[in-house]
């Protein structure tokens, strides 16, 4: 009796444990594909500057953005969205249900934008022009994903 | 939210069949077609009443991508508290498409929701915004309309149960809703020229505002956000007080998707910023600036 009490005791602790470890994985998991979003982010801003004349070109500076963006279109998302970690069930989430189940898609998705920096990548070493050509199809891209993929609370 | 809706339908239905004045009431109305003698349609500039308008993101078939969307052919669905609603085949095509129609036909569905046999459109359609063109708008429309590729996929019925079923009680809806005032008064030419953009062709209220329990938009929380039909999450607010970007910016995320911080447009808003990418520069800064002059609630 006392050890079925303690078995008990034992299992409702892990449960807590396991649904507070659940919070935890969803959690992170959001955070670490809003990061490499915000890696994305950061090189499409250096880029566009230059695009738009706001930044004066610097080759240097141009190439080191676009292989960064294309390194980092390379990290797989699809493991990234965990089951609790959709919009509504986790603060801060704009992950569309649909993220979660079609793993398949984000996949497809993402080669799309890999594709899409590494020709941003080529055109990073030609000038303003090229790089604001490369950049639409970059867009068109995150676009695409975006409307498949996610979603406002 | 929907057996509710439903009680008050019935029962505004009930009352109004009681007094006999329910059929008078929804009679389909129609354009005033002195308004329409002599015009003539302008493809070219059709195009942009198109793009303009969006024609194309509801009405190209499920899953169209690129020149695929100029054919028409309808079959997107959009769910509601009202029921879920088809797009319908507007290609060239005289059977399954609207080619045997008149440019009045055209200007009829547009403008007062009113189909070429006398039924009322839901407002799904958003006619309620289309009124505000002005009658070439819609004649360069139809001239454009013309040059895009048939389809023969028949349009499918709408799934709407009692007592939305009833199209005349969409009359009475549109005593409440259809109005052709614009709702932001502005003596800035600029501002002006958005308006036609914002209110009339692009129709951002259908999804940027409010809606009452009626489907009727809130008119005094214009653009201040709502949450979307069917569930798909929220359309942010547009009035300064919830988009603070400068109107360069507002013009950059309507032609790249791109915002100030590199983020970039989702959901139903990338097909939004699809047409809005064929505008002029000009277009979006005056979109722009519309957006700056709104009142804060």
């Amino acid at each position: 009796m006392k050890t079925a009490a303690l078995t008990l005791a034992l299992l409702a602790g892990l449960g807590t444990a396991g649904t507070a470890f659940g919070q935890d994985a969803a959690k992170g998991a959001m955070e670490a594909r809003k990061s490499v979003m915000h890696i994305y982010a950061y090189n499409l801003g250096i880029l566009s500057g230059i695009a738009k004349g706001e930044a004066e070109y610097d080759s240097e500076i141009a190439m080191t953005a676009a292989s960064n963006l294309a390194t980092a279109s390379s990290i797989d998302l699809t493991y990234m969205f965990p089951e609790g970690s959709e919009v509504g069930a986790l603060e801060g989430s704009e992950a569309a249900p649909a993220a979660l189940t079609d793993a398949s898609g984000v996949m497809e998705k993402q080669m799309a934008l890999h594709e899409a920096a590494a020709e941003l990548e080529a055109a990073a070493g030609e000038g303003a022009e090229a790089i604001g050509a490369a950049l639409r199809t970059v867009g068109g891209a995150c676009g695409a994903c975006h409307k498949a993929y996610r979603q406002k609370p | 939210m929907y057996t509710l809706l439903r009680l008050v339908f019935i029962a505004l239905l009930l009352a109004l069949l009681g007094g006999g004045v329910f059929w008078v009431l929804t009679r389909p109305g129609h354009v005033d077609s002195a308004a329409y003698d002599g015009l003539t349609g302008d493809a070219e500039r059709g195009k942009w009443v198109f793009d303009a308008g969006g024609c194309a993101s509801c009405h190209s078939a499920p899953g169209a991508s690129g020149e695929e969307k100029l054919t028409l052919a309808g079959g997107k669905s959009f769910a509601s508290d009202f029921g879920t609603f088809l797009a319908p085949n507007i290609s060239p095509d005289p059977q399954a498409g609207i080619g045997a129609w008149s440019l009045l036909d055209l200007a009829d569905a547009m403008q007062r929701g009113v189909s070429p046999e006398g039924r009322h459109y839901y407002p799904a359609f958003p006619y309620t915004a289309y009124i505000h063109a002005a009658p070439q708008d819609i004649a360069d429309l139809w001239a454009y309309l013309q040059t895009l590729p048939p389809s023969d996929s028949p349009s499918q019925p709408h799934q709407v149960g009692f007592p939305f079923s009833i199209s005349r009680g969409v009359g009475l809806w549109k005593m409440l809703y259809l109005t052709d005032d614009f709702t932001l008064a502005s003596p800035d030419e600029e501002v002006l020229r958005g308006r036609i953009l914002v209110e009339a062709l692009g129709h951002c209220a259908e999804c940027h505002t409010p809606r009452n329990a009626l489907g009727g938009l809130e008119k005094d929380l214009w653009l201040t956000g709502a949450q979307l039909a069917g569930g798909a999450g929220r359309a942010p607010g547009l009035t300064p007080d919830h988009l603070d970007w400068s109107e360069e910016e507002i013009a950059e995320y309507l032609s790249s998707g791109f915002t100030p911080d590199f983020d970039s447009a989702g959901g139903e808003m990338t097909d939004v910023v699809e047409n809005t990418a064929k505008l002029s520069q000009a277009d979006r800064l005056a979109i722009a600036a519309y957006l700056k002059a709104l009142p804060t609630p």
